[in-house]
């Protein structure tokens, strides 16, 4: 992924954030609210995102694994860098297992998990050693047949008789206090995993429009996030949105013009596989760049391919049924509520680090 | 050389097979009634299957161009399944148009019964739900289609979207039914339809003397899921006055030019609000409907020699129109009611206006709906008598 430009950067940003964010109804426990819960994590997520470009500017040239050994030597840098790669890696996992078992419940019912999850993987696996530039460029021609596809049938839904804006009403009619309780899950995703781009800062070419590019593509994606969500709770009610499994289906499902632009699932399906495809792939590179740093492996080549294979055993092995998934998921975040949150604040702590030394430094 | 070899086997071992659908096999099910079974608690699901070479050949007369296809069982699945050992195709439901309920499985709560079919994903938001009244739903599938449409579930179809020209009958969506049922403060009125029967005359060659129809009329009115009473066409011209669904519709008045004629209104467009009003922590609604409309028949023989007259005229039919949606608004919130079932969403406004009063009484909602309060008022404007300046006089 060496010299990705200005364009791709944008485009990736963008993917990535959107990615799988179309297959859930976030922050549903806000209810009608969730639309506001998201642009209240959204303003988070720029807290966020300024704090990772700041180091990205104190460190042009270095990716969060190299920054960390940098700041902190070895002893701590080690086991810090493996958190993040287990991090990243387990978010693929997911991108890549939820992915796989949507395309199953929706459309390939009979089809065995393993040959979606197979071309799925082995597209990765592919697009990943063929070259350097193979990913930022796929991003920069699929990103305009994503947004095609995505912001038709959002249009579409609201032009179908089914769209009723006032399912967002009483707006705040419980208080803020649901706002404030769905308001940590939403920053950390979507807002929040763009700290893995603190992984691939480092290969932009034009490292002064970073910051700008960067906030450009994030607030895109967040505005894009909130229509989507809009849209799906005023087609739906918010009773049915937070009982679907994949809400957005529903929603496109029921579109219907004149007997003529109905059963559109074949957007949801390109909606779903672009979105997940840099989702997973942008995580999973991450990871391969965190492990061969910590595994000093001079060829990516042979790690990529290691953590391809890992993806799909960990996938079909440990978390088998989507039912299954979602229970692991939920334990986990009940047994360490923190450790969901920890990755996005490690950053934080690293830049005061960063500040702090200069200080000294200077003084 | 060696790309073009991989593209190509590519589109040979990525189409998947194991889930390919042949048209051939399938059959494309436009319409599905739902019975209770002969025996407690069994179901009996019918499916009418279209028949695509008759279909197609224009309506021929020798042969339906649907099939009725059904079979009973503990669930809806278990039915839809059993027809397979006695019907050739596998049953396709994503071009459903139409699902019909009978009655007595509606009155028991309709969300056990959709369940599979909203589960399934096959059946989309925007298909129609309607209730046979005092028919089996079998039997409402079973009327033969009397009108152009050769496929019974287009007729079906046809009737049920002629709602937009008529506001003396509801219809609504499965989508709309989850939303409202799921949703708070406000209940479903799904069609009601009815088989009737009217004689035939000779130029229409049938060898029968009578022929069924389908006749969409009032509506059927739920408490949560569960079916609790019919609207009759009043009582729906004022359940469609208050959620807005009055896209046009003929209201007939008095004529006031000559005793005992009357005169046809056409609404061209409405629009409501419902206001919630808080006072004194009591509640009462207020309803604010607006109409345009043109008069497009006077039986009345007299003239309105000047425009003034003519202006007075039509002033003096507004008031009339206005009495007349009043109490149609009036029978429609009786019924609501004496139904318990807060139907007209009063419930709903209340909500998203003062959601913490809401949240206070909505336990106790359909049994305080009996004391609401309501304020009704109606604004008609009467744009014109379309082409004519005035009634006409025998000279």
């Amino acid at each position: 992924m060496n010299q990705i430009t200005k364009n791709q950067l944008f485009c990736l940003i963008l993917l990535y954030e959107i990615g799988s964010t179309t297959l859930f109804l976030l922050g549903d426990s806000a209810k009608q609210d969730s639309w506001i819960v998201i642009f209240l994590a959204m303003w988070i997520g720029f807290i966020l995102l300024w704090v990772y470009t700041e180091i990205t500017k104190h460190f042009p040239e270095d990716h969060l694994a190299e920054v960390i050994n940098i700041l902190f030597g070895k002893w701590i840098a080690k086991p810090l860098i493996f958190l993040y790669a287990g991090y990243l890696f387990y978010d693929a996992c997911l991108n890549f297992f939820e992915f796989g078992e949507i395309m199953r419940i929706t459309s390939l019912m009979k089809t065995p998990p393993f040959i979606i999850g197979g071309v799925f993987i082995v597209t990765v696996i592919y697009m990943l050693l063929i070259g350097q530039q193979v990913v930022p460029r796929t991003a920069e021609m699929l990103l305009p047949a994503f947004l095609f596809f995505l912001l038709t049938s959002l249009v579409l839904s609201v032009i179908s008789q089914h769209f009723d804006i006032t399912q967002l009403q009483p707006i705040l009619g419980n208080g803020m206090a649901p706002i404030l309780k769905a308001l940590p899950k939403v920053t950390i995703f979507p807002f929040g995993e763009i700290v893995v781009f603190l992984f691939l800062w480092k290969f932009v070419d034009e490292k002064k429009s970073i910051r700008f590019t960067s906030f450009l593509a994030f607030s895109l994606a967040g505005i894009i996030i909130i229509l989507s969500q809009i849209t799906i709770i005023s087609v739906l009610g918010t009773g049915l949105a937070a009982n679907s499994m994949v809400p957005l289906l529903e929603v496109i499902l029921s579109i219907n013009l004149g007997d003529i632009i109905m059963n559109l699932d074949v957007f949801l399906i390109a909606i779903l596989f672009i979105g997940g495809l840099f989702k997973m792939i942008i995580n999973f590179y991450g990871a391969v760049l965190a492990l061969s740093y910590l595994s000093n492996v001079k060829k990516q080549k042979f790690m990529i391919i290691l953590v391809g294979i890992c993806v799909i055993g960990y996938s079909f092995f440990h978390l088998k049924t989507l039912p299954h998934q979602r229970e692991i998921t939920e334990d986990a975040t009940a047994l360490w509520p923190w450790v969901m949150g920890i990755y996005q604040i490690i950053p934080i702590y690293i830049l005061v680090i960063i500040v702090l030394n200069k200080k000294t430094t200077n003084t | 050389m060696k790309r073009v070899g991989c593209i190509l086997c590519s589109l040979f071992l990525l189409t998947g097979c194991w889930d390919k659908q042949e048209i051939k096999k399938i059959g494309f099910v436009l319409a599905i009634g739902i019975d209770k079974g002969p025996k407690s608690g069994e179901i009996l699901v019918t499916a009418q299957v279209v028949d695509p070479e008759v279909a197609q050949g224009e309506g021929s007369i020798e042969k339906s161009s649907v099939k009725l296809v059904r079979n009973k069982g503990k669930t809806v699945f278990q039915a839809i399944r059993k027809m397979l050992q006695e019907f050739d195709r596998k049953n396709h439901y994503a071009h459903n148009k139409v699902i019909v309920i009978s009655e007595d499985l509606a009155k028991e709560g309709l969300l056990p019964i959709l369940d599979s079919l909203k589960r399934g994903g096959e059946v989309r938001g925007y298909v129609w739900l309607c209730i046979a009244k005092g028919a089996k739903a079998r039997e409402v599938l079973g009327v033969k289609p009397e009108g152009i449409e050769t496929v019974q579930a287009n007729y079906l179809k046809g009737i049920i979207e002629n709602q937009k020209f008529n506001h003396s009958s509801a219809n609504l969506t499965i989508l709309d039914f989850y939303k409202k049922v799921l949703g708070t403060g406000i209940y479903p009125v799904a069609s009601s339809l009815q088989i009737i029967q009217k004689n035939n005359y000779p130029v229409e060659e049938n060898s029968e003397t009578k022929t069924e129809y389908i006749k969409l009329s009032g509506g059927a009115a739920f408490r949560k899921d569960q079916l609790v009473g019919y609207l009759n066409e009043t009582e729906t011209h004022g359940y469609n006055w208050i959620v807005g669904k009055v896209k046009s519709g003929i209201i007939v008045l008095p004529s006031l030019i000559e005793k005992g004629k009357s005169a046809s209104i056409e609404i061209i467009k409405s629009s409501v609000k419902i206001k919630p009003v808080l006072k004194e922590n009591k509640i009462y609604f207020t309803i604010d409907i607006h109409e345009k409309a043109v008069i497009v028949e006077e039986q009345g023989r007299g003239q309105l020699k000047t425009s003034k007259e003519r202006f007075q005229y039509f002033k003096k039919m507004e008031k009339e129109n206005e009495k007349l949606v009043r109490k149609e608004v009036i029978q429609a919130v009786n019924k609501a009611k004496k139904l318990r079932s807060d139907f007209l969403g009063f419930g709903s406004a209340l909500n998203k206006k003062y959601p913490t009063k809401w949240n206070e009484t909505k336990k106790e909602w359909d049994a305080q709906l009996s004391d609401i309060q309501v304020i009704v008022k109606v604004d008609v404007t009467i744009r014109g008598a379309r082409e004519m300046k005035g009634s006409f006089k025998a000279q």
